[in-house]
């Protein structure tokens, strides 16, 4: 699938995270399905996880929060506040994981039309980059390939 | 820096990671790095310096050539920690896949239509 395969992360700066993704879709419904509570349960959080709580308050200092539940039962919630809201083409909010309350992180999300699809960009900013390797190392508990794809890519280039 | 960043960084420059590749390979000299790069020795030695600094690669046994080899640990650190974040997300994002397609679906009154048409929206609606 085109959309899947066009899925990027990157460590644009130190203490940043960046994700781009295209989506088969125009920005109002990508913009909506991140936004709207009926949406975001559907898809949103690591697998086997639920949403068992969220709201979402879309307004300049409006807050959010999202509860999910883990298979084993415990529950874990994350929450902030938005900054910025140029529907539907611009997201900025800050993120707080809530066990971690003094680690916040502000989220800049774009929608780009692409005649239909949606190019879709999330940088992801730190206060520190210890914060931000904490935040990509809870990642990789769901973990699966281990792959050396740079050494890949590079292997592929010197073999052409 | 902590062992994470020293890797990234280390693997943020494209002769590092032409290095590494050949290290890949099998250990070698300074000499065996510098000549396919065309990069002069003190070039390679830099590199090799920032490598060997990250814990990416280390010298081998010959006190005299020096070879240097990969040191795998910090690089499969590395991507494991890549890998297990984008995969989560890449779950997700195909979650949110189908629920875009359903979206799609039911503005055009659920008629079967998927992929690259999608172009030819209709303006009709307006939440």
């Amino acid at each position: 699938m085109l959309a899947d395969e066009s899925f990027q992360v990157s460590k644009p700066a130190p203490r940043e995270v960046m994700m781009t993704r295209s989506f088969d879709a125009p920005p109002r419904l990508v913009f909506e399905a991140m936004t709207k509570p009926e949406y975001i349960r559907r898809w949103y959080g690591p697998h086997g996880f639920t949403v068992t709580h969220c709201e979402t308050d879309l307004r300049v200092g409006g807050a959010y929060r999202i509860v999910q539940r883990a298979p084993d039962g415990s529950e874990f919630g994350f929450r902030g506040v938005h900054r910025e809201i140029i529907v539907p083409t611009r997201r900025v909010y800050t993120w707080v994981f809530e066990p971690m309350p003094d680690k916040e992180a502000v989220i800049t999300e774009t929608f780009e039309d692409l005649g239909g699809q949606t190019a879709f960009v999330a940088r992801i900013l730190f206060a520190t980059q210890e914060d931000r390797d904490g935040y990509l190392s809870t990642g990789a508990s769901e973990g699966g390939a281990l792959a050396y794809e740079r050494l890949d890519e590079v292997l592929k280039t010197m073999t052409a | 820096m902590n062992q994470l960043d020293a890797t990234f960084s280390a693997l943020a420059d494209p002769t590092r990671r032409a290095i590494l590749a050949r290290l890949a390979l099998g250990e070698a000299t300074v000499n065996e790095l510098a000549e396919p790069f065309a990069l002069s020795q003190p070039t390679i030695s830099r590199h090799l310096k920032v490598l060997e600094s990250a814990g990416l690669i280390a010298s081998g046994r010959d006190a005299q050539r020096r070879p240097r080899r990969l040191v795998a640990k910090p690089l499969q650190q590395a991507s494991i920690w890549l890998d297990g974040y984008r995969n989560h997300w890449a779950l997700s994002f195909r979650r949110l896949d189908s629920v875009l397609d359903d979206m799609k679906a039911a503005e055009t009154g659920g008629r079967k239509k998927r992929g690259r048409t999608a172009a030819k929206k209709s303006r009709a609606q307006k939440s």
